[in-house]
Formats: C-alpha cells, sequence, structure tokens
C-alpha cells in the first residue's frame, strides 16, 4: 500500500514533468535526496540511538512498568491485545509516554517494537487504533513548534496551547471512533 | 527537561543494581539495528514526494484546492502546508517557518499554521516507517481514516483559531 502510494507519487510527478518540462529540475532535487536521507538519519539517528540506550536503563529500572500499570486499564479497552501482552502493553504505553511529553525521538523505538509484535499480517483493531493514535499525534507539549514559534519571536509562544489541545482532543477522538467502526479485532486476541 | 530525565533515570537504576553500562549500551545497539530497518522505507518515501513536489505537480494540486479552502474559510497561505504536512516533516516544518516569517508569528495565519502543525503528524511517513514496508491486509481502512482526520484537523485549526485569537 505504501508502495502502491509512492508508486503514484512518483508516476505523477514524472509524468506531469515531462508535461511541463521540469524533468531536469526533478532529476536534480532526486539525486540530492539521498545525500540528505543520509545526513537525516545521522542526525536523527544518534539521538534516536541515545534514546534506545537511556529507555533501556529506565526499563531495567523499573521506571516503565510504573508507566504500563498506570496506562494499563484506559489502553486495555482501546487495545485489546495488551491486555494479554504485557510486553505490548510496556512499549505502547512508552511509545503514548514519551509522544505525549513531546520527546518524539523516544518514541519511535517503542512504536517500532510495539507494531512489530501486532503486525501478523492483518491490521487489528488493536493496530489501528495505535497508528491512529500516532499519525493524529496525541502531544500535550508540541515542542518542536514552541521552538519555532520562539525563534520567530512569538509575543507568548505558548498561547496557542489551547487551540491545539482542543483540536487534537476532536481529531484523535474522531479517529479512534473511525477505526473502531473501520476494523474489527482480529480473531487472534 | 532532558538532562533531568537523563540524570533521574541513570540514577534509578544506580539504585535498582541496574548495570548501566551493559544496559545502554544494549539499548543503543538496538538504536542503530532500528536506523537499519527504517533507512529503506525513509528513502523511498522521501524520493517519492521530492519527485512529486520537484515536477510542480505538488503547486498545481495546491492551485486545485485554493478555492475549495477558500469557501471553508481556510487562508489560501495555510494550503501548502496542509498538502506538505501528511507527506514530510521537514518540509511542512520549513514551510510553517516561512509563513510565520511572512506574516508573523503571532498573526491570525501564523497561529493556524502553528496549530495544524502541531496537532498532526507525518502520517505517510509515520505509517510506512512503523510498518517497516510491510502491506497488512486492511491498511487502506487505517490510511483513509487518517487522511479524514488530518482533514479534520485542517478545518479545526482553522476555525479554533478563528474562534478564539
Amino acid at each position: 500500500m505504501i508502495g502502491w502510494i509512492c508508486f503514484a507519487l512518483i508516476g505523477i510527478g514524472t509524468v506531469y514533468g515531462v508535461m511541463h518540462g521540469t524533468l531536469g529540475q526533478i532529476t536534480e532535487e532526486l539525486l540530492s535526496v539521498p545525500e540528505s536521507v543520509m545526513a537525516l538519519l545521522l542526525k536523527t539517528g544518534g539521538v534516536l540511538c541515545l534514546f534506545c540506550g537511556i529507555m533501556r536503563v529506565a526499563e531495567a529500572g523499573g521506571l516503565v512498568g510504573g508507566f504500563s500499570r498506570i496506562l494499563s486499564r484506559p489502553l486495555g479497552v482501546l487495545m485489546p491485545r495488551t491486555k494479554t501482552d504485557p510486553e505490548l502493553l510496556a512499549c505502547s504505553a512508552m511509545n503514548l509516554a514519551s509522544n505525549f511529553f513531546g520527546l518524539g525521538n523516544a518514541a519511535t523505538p517503542y512504536g517500532l517494537r510495539a507494531c512489530g509484535r501486532m503486525n501478523d499480517g492483518t491490521i487489528s483493531r488493536s493496530l489501528a487504533v495505535f497508528l491512529i493514535l500516532n499519525t493524529c499525534s496525541v502531544q500535550l507539549l508540541p515542542t518542536t513548534i514552541f521552538a519555532l514559534r520562539v525563534a520567530e519571536g512569538a509575543e507568548n509562544p505558548t498561547d496557542i496551547l489551547p487551540a491545539v489541545w482542543i483540536v487534537q482532543g476532536v481529531t484523535c477522538a474522531v479517529g479512534v471512533l473511525l477505526v473502531r467502526l473501520m476494523v474489527r479485532e482480529g480473531k487472534k486476541v | 527537561m532532558i538532562p533531568i530525565l537523563i540524570l533521574f533515570v541513570l540514577g534509578m537504576g544506580l539504585i535498582h543494581g541496574v548495570p548501566i553500562l551493559s544496559s545502554f549500551a544494549q539499548g543503543v545497539r538496538e538504536g542503530v539495528q532500528t536506523c537499519l530497518r527504517i533507512f529503506p522505507t525513509m528513502m523511498l518515501i522521501l524520493i517519492s514526494v521530492s519527485v512529486f513536489r520537484a515536477s510542480g505537480a505538488l503547486d498545481f494540486m495546491i492551485g486545485l484546492i485554493a478555492p475549495v479552502c477558500d469557501t471553508l474559510s481556510i487562508p489560501s497561505p495555510i494550503v501548502p502546508l496542509v498538502l506538505m504536512r501528511p507527506l514530510s516533516g521537514g518540509g511542512s516544518l520549513s514551510l510553517c517557518s516561512e509563513i510565520l516569517d511572512r506574516f508573523g508569528a503571532d498573526s491570525l495565519v501564523g497561529r493556524i499554521a502553528c496549530v495544524l502543525s502541531a496537532s498532526t503528524e507525518t502520517t505517510f511517513y509515520t505509517l510506512g516507517i512503523y510498518l517497516g514496508g510491510a502491506n497488512p491486509k486492511g491498511l487502506w481502512r487505517v490510511i483513509s481514516a487518517a487522511l479524514i482526520c488530518d482533514a479534520l484537523t485542517v478545518l479545526l485549526s482553522a476555525w479554533v483559531c478563528n474562534l478564539i485569537f
């Protein structure tokens, strides 16, 4: 599916480029991407590794267990599979908690582990809800945007927070409802 | 915030008798593996987006949906950001900062751009990376739900900002 989307983007882009004579620009841009992907990987990958290391220590020190216990009840309702899979519960809890506090880099490794445990060839309700919660961005403190607003000289960088919370709350609720209506939990729960 | 977090985690680890160095090293090793695993997907997604953008097809689509957005009271400077947001995190962040440059961080348009950016994630990128290029049955349901949410975010950002500010 992601493959098809990529194919469509490249297909539309190339055909449009042939029609409008922008093939040269496309080639130039295209060949600069691998370099910037490498740079992106080095930049975010380093931080990702740091957080993976810290989070391993946190897990061994029993901190993750605390988060899981707090979140186990709501997650059990949203993602039925966390009830029978403690590791999945821990990964999902840490992923959502990290996102919630604006630590996106810490969230990624947990998200990958949680999805790896749930992805068995079919989208289950648990996996669908987890993905929706990640694409809808449940963030109490959107740190990147704060930084940007500070840099751009906003008088009060955090004054957008109430609006952000309202928008996030509504879209997440709608998203979860939508996937609950569209996706059934698989037979294996 | 982050130094305190790291100190706290390491301290808790020491108190509970965790071998800090080997736990940390194990985590970092997993991090490196994670990077290698997401790299191919990242490459394909970012290349596809760059072709789409460099060809001018993205600008063409922006021109197409601008009038629709206008009737929904979404200001036209926001439109490029709306299309870029689900595709590329870096791209949409630079668009957002351009908008703030042009209109000011405390303008209505600037605020809508910020609320929009803060309330949604890079949908395709997140789905692609998290599923590791796998194609589970029924993925289209999740993608369509995610896109409906993205569209709803755009509408709500504009409306809520109009209401509050």
